[in-house]
C-alpha cells in the first residue's frame, strides 16, 4: 500500500542534503509517485537539473541524470531531446536558475514547444548561495542582497511562460502533494513544453529573513493562500495580492519541436 | 456506523474485526526534526518527542500516507503489516 | 570506416569544415549566427537534416554549446562554430565539457577583436583565450588550419581526438582561411574513430574511472541500461560531487596528465627546409601562407631561413620549438595579434636564442613582403 521510493532513489547517497523543512524533498517524492504511476523505465527517463537547491535533485534519483551549469538546463536538455526524442526529459530548476540566468532558454524552449517538463521549484529566493533576492522574490520581502525589502516587481512565472507560447502552464504548492503529484503526472504524459511551477518553502534563508516561521508556518501559509483560479477571479484587495492561483492556466495542444524536425528529414532526406 | 447486510437466513453478518494499524517506521538517521508529519497528520498518530517523530496512537491511523507524502526526507514510511495467521481479515 | 567516390569540388574553408564534420561521423549541430562563421552552420542546416541528423539554432551562444553538449553525452558526434564574441560566451560551458571530459568539436573562426571588433577582418588574437578562456586549470586541445584542405583534413582530425581523449577540440580558423577558396579533393575515405563504450555491465559502470590510458570509457544517456550521473562539481570515479581532497587532486591531475600523456600524438607541426636553417620563422594560419612564400623568396636569394608551422597550437610544441632554437640565430614569429604566440615560442626557447614578434593588428593580413624583410633584417644581423 506504501509507495517504494527507494526502487527510485539512489540510496547511497543520503541522508538529503537538503536543509530541515526544505520543501524540495516533497516535490521529488510527488515526482517520483508520478513516474511510477505513468510506469516509466528508468533507463528512459532523463533528468536534468541547472545550479541551486533543487538542481541538486538529479543526483538523489536513479535515472539518467546531469547536473548541468546555472541557468542552462534546458539548453543541454534540447540537444538531448533532439538526438533521443523517446527519452522522457524533465528538467529540475529554480525560481533564479530559470528565470534569471536562465530565462532566455526558458522563453525559447517554450515558444519551441519541446517536448521536456519543466519543474520549476519556487521558493523565492537563491537559497543555496545563502538568500539572494531572485526575480520571483515577493516586492518588498527581504533577502541578503535587498536587506531593505526588494523594490523590484516580481514575475508571474505562469504568465511569463504563456507569454512565451507555452502549450501547458501550471502552478501548486508542496502543501497539497496529491494534487501536485497528478499536475507532475499530467506534464510528463503529455507532448510538448510542460510547465509546472511548485511552490516551495526555505526556512533557512527566506524564511528566516522574513519571519515566515519555521517549516510547518511556511507550508501552512501556501496552504491557506492557495485560491484555485475561480476563486481568485472574486478575491479584492490585499486577498488578491497574497493569493497563490493554483492549477492548470494553459493546456493546448500544438506541433511538438522534434515531431516538427522528424517531419522535416522525412521531406529533405537523401541518405 | 455499522451495515447490516441480511443473510439468506435473515440472520446479521458479525461484525468484521479490524485491521490492524500499519507499521509506521522513521529512518531516524535522515529524519530532519521539520514536525511536517506531525503537522500533516489530522488524527494525531504522530507526535515530536525529543526532536523525533513518535507513533502515539498507531490505531487512528486512516493510511491516509500523508505524513509519508509530506516528509521531504524520505524518512518517515507507512507499510502494511503482513496478514496474521487464524483471526483477523487478510490485509492486502 | 566511411567511404565515398572521390569528388573534386572549389571551395571555402568554412565549407570544408562543414565537409569534414560530416566525413567524421557529424550527427549534431547546434549554433548561433556571427560573421565569419555563419556559413558553417548555413551548409550544415542542409547537409544534417539530408543526411538524418540533427540541426538547431539555437538562440545563444551559450545555449548551442550547452545543446551540443547534451547531444554528445546522449551519444552523437556533435559540432558547434561560432567567432570572438561568441567564442567568449561560450567559456563557461566549455570549461564544463573539459570537466565533465565530453568530446566536442568547437570551431572558432578569428576576427578582429577584441569586443566586436571587426566583424569582417581576420585576426589570430584568440589564441591564448583558446587555451584559458575559460576558468581553472584545465587541458585542451587546439588546432590551427592554413587552408581549405586543412580545413577538412584537420576537423575530422578534430572529431577523432575528441572521440579518442574525451576532450573537447577547438579549430581555430581565421576569416581568411574560413571565407578563402581553393579546389578540394574530397577524399574517397576518412578514417572514423569512435569513443570507447563500457567495458562493464551498467551496475559496474563508472563515468570517470582511471584506467591504464587515462580515458575513462565513455556510455551514453538512455542506452544499453547505463544510467549515471554527470556534473561540473568536482567529481569521483561515480561522476558524483566530491569534497574529498584526495578525490579532488586525483581528477585534477588525471585530467592534466590526460593530455600530457598523448601530448606526442596530439602534436602535430610542418617543417619547411629547417634541417639546415639558421633563421627561424613560426607562424600559423593564414599567415602561415606569407610566411611560404617568404621562406621560398629568402631562400632564393641565399638566406638560410626555415619555417616551423604548428597545426597543433596546443598543446603547445615546445619541444620543437626548443629544438629549432638550439639551432637557429632567431626566431621570427608573425602574428595578426600582439605576440600571443611569441610570447610562448620565447618561453619554450628559453633562452637559447631571441625571439622578434612581428604584429598585424589593422585586421590586413601579413604579406610575404613583410616576413621576407624581417627575414632580411635579421639574416644582416639587426634582431627588429
Amino acid at each position: 500500500m506504501s509507495f517504494d521510493y527507494d526502487e527510485y532513489l539512489r540510496l547511497d547517497k543520503f541522508p538529503l542534503f537538503f536543509c530541515s523543512g526544505c520543501g524540495d524533498g516533497i516535490v521529488l517524492k510527488a515526482t517520483l509517485r508520478a513516474i511510477d504511476h505513468i510506469g516509466l523505465d528508468k533507463n528512459k527517463v532523463m533528468m536534468v537539473s541547472g545550479i541551486g537547491c533543487s538542481s541538486r535533485t538529479s543526483g538523489y534519483v536513479d535515472v539518467n541524470t546531469l547536473h548541468t551549469t546555472h541557468g542552462r538546463a534546458l539548453t543541454f536538455a534540447t540537444g538531448i531531446k533532439m538526438v533521443r526524442p523517446d527519452l522522457h526529459v524533465i528538467v529540475v530548476t529554480g525560481d533564479g536558475d530559470c528565470t534569471a540566468i536562465g530565462g532566455n532558454h526558458f522563453i525559447h524552449a517554450a515558444r519551441r514547444n519541446i517536448d521536456i517538463t519543466v519543474l520549476l521549484y519556487n521558493n523565492w529566493i537563491y537559497g543555496m548561495t545563502g538568500g539572494q533576492v531572485s526575480p520571483a522574490t515577493p516586492t518588498g520581502a527581504c533577502a541578503s542582497t535587498a536587506q531593505f525589502g526588494s523594490i523590484e516587481p516580481n514575475f508571474d512565472i505562469v504568465k511569463l511562460a504563456q507569454g512565451a507560447g507555452a502549450s501547458f502552464a501550471a502552478r501548486e504548492t508542496v502543501a497539497r502533494p496529491v494534487p501536485l503529484e497528478r499536475l507532475i503526472e499530467q506534464a510528463i504524459r503529455r507532448k510538448g513544453f510542460s510547465l509546472v511551477e511548485i511552490l516551495t518553502p526555505c526556512p533557512t534563508t527566506y524564511g528566516r529573513r522574513n519571519k515566515a516561521g519555521d517549516a510547518v508556518q511556511m507550508v501552512e501559509y501556501l496552504r491557506t493562500h492557495s485560491v484555485s483560479q475561480a476563486r481568485y477571479a472574486g478575491l479584492e484587495g490585499e486577498d488578491k495580492d497574497k493569493a497563490i492561483v493554483t492549477g492548470t492556466f494553459v493546456d493546448e495542444e500544438r506541433p511538438e519541436y522534434t515531431d516538427e524536425y522528424r517531419k522535416l528529414v522525412d521531406r529533405v532526406r537523401t541518405r | 456506523m455499522s451495515i447490516e447486510r441480511p443473510s439468506a437466513g435473515g440472520q446479521p453478518s458479525p461484525a468484521r474485526p479490524k485491521k490492524p494499524p500499519p507499521e509506521i517506521t522513521v529512518r531516524v538517521s535522515w529524519c530532519k526534526s521539520c514536525g511536517l508529519c506531525v503537522a500533516y497528520c489530522k488524527p494525531g498518530v504522530i507526535a515530536m518527542e525529543s526532536d523525533l517523530p513518535q507513533i502515539v496512537a498507531a490505531e487512528r491511523c486512516t493510511r491516509c500516507l500523508q505524513c509519508e507524502a509530506i516528509c521531504p526526507d524520505f524518512a518517515i514510511q507507512v507499510h502494511e503489516r503482513p496478514a496474521e495467521a487464524g483471526g483477523g481479515s487478510a490485509t492486502s | 570506416m566511411s567511404t565515398r567516390t572521390a569528388i573534386v569540388r572549389v571551395m571555402s574553408g568554412n565549407e570544408a569544415v562543414a565537409a569534414g564534420a560530416m566525413a567524421a561521423g557529424l550527427r549534431f549541430f547546434a549554433g548561433y549566427p556571427i560573421t565569419p562563421s555563419s556559413e558553417i552552420a548555413e551548409e550544415l542546416s542542409v547537409m544534417l537534416p539530408k543526411s538524418g541528423g540533427w540541426f538547431i539554432q539555437m538562440e545563444d551562444e551559450i545555449a548551442a554549446m550547452g545543446a551540443v553538449i547534451g547531444a554528445s553525452l546522449a551519444g552523437a558526434k556533435s559540432l558547434t562554430a561560432t567567432s570572438g564574441p561568441g567564442f567568449s560566451l561560450k567559456q563557461e560551458n566549455l570549461g564544463f565539457a573539459c570537466m565533465a571530459e565530453v568530446p566536442v568539436v568547437i570551431v572558432n573562426v578569428m576576427r578582429g577583436g577584441p569586443s566586436t571588433g571587426l566583424p569582417t577582418m581576420p585576426a589570430q588574437g584568440d589564441v591564448m583565450q583558446a587555451r584559458w578562456g575559460t576558468h581553472g586549470d584545465h587541458t585542451i586541445v587546439v588546432l590551427a588550419p592554413n587552408s581549405v584542405r586543412e580545413s577538412f583534413d584537420l576537423t575530422v582530425r578534430a572529431f577523432n581526438l575528441s572521440e579518442r581523449l574525451r576532450t573537447p577540440v577547438i579549430l581555430l580558423l581565421d576569416e581568411i582561411i574560413g571565407h578563402v577558396n581553393e579546389k578540394l579533393i574530397l577524399p574517397e575515405s576518412v578514417a572514423v574513430l569512435n569513443r570507447k563504450g563500457p567495458d562493464v555491465p551498467p551496475e559496474h559502470y563508472k563515468p570517470y574511472r582511471s584506467t591504464e590510458d587515462k580515458v575513462p570509457p565513455m556510455a551514453a544517456y538512455g542506452r544499453d541500461g547505463y544510467r549515471f550521473h554527470v556534473t561540473g562539481l568536482a567529481h569521483d570515479e561515480t561522476g558524483f560531487p566530491t569534497n574529498d581532497p584526495k578525490e579532488i587532486e586525483k581528477l585534477a591531475l588525471r585530467l592534466h596528465a590526460k593530455l600530457e600523456w598523448y601530448r606526442d600524438e596530439i602534436v602535430d607541426v610542418e617543417r619547411v627546409e629547417c634541417d639546415d636553417a639558421e633563421i627561424g620563422v613560426f607562424a600559423y594560419g593564414a599567415t602561415s601562407r606569407s610566411a611560404y612564400q617568404a621562406v621560398r623568396e629568402a631562400r632564393g636569394r641565399g638566406i638560410p631561413v626555415g619555417l616551423l608551422r604548428p597545426r597543433t597550437l596546443w598543446p603547445f610544441p615546445h619541444r620543437e620549438v626548443s629544438a629549432l632554437a638550439q639551432r637557429v640565430r632567431t626566431i621570427l614569429v608573425p602574428e595578426l595579434n600582439l605576440g600571443q604566440m611569441a610570447h610562448e615560442v620565447e618561453w619554450a626557447a628559453a633562452g637559447a636564442c631571441p625571439i622578434a614578434a612581428l604584429a598585424r593588428v589593422d585586421g590586413q593580413p601579413i604579406s610575404p613582403r613583410q616576413i621576407l624583410e624581417q627575414v632580411e633584417r635579421a639574416a644582416k644581423g639587426d634582431q627588429r
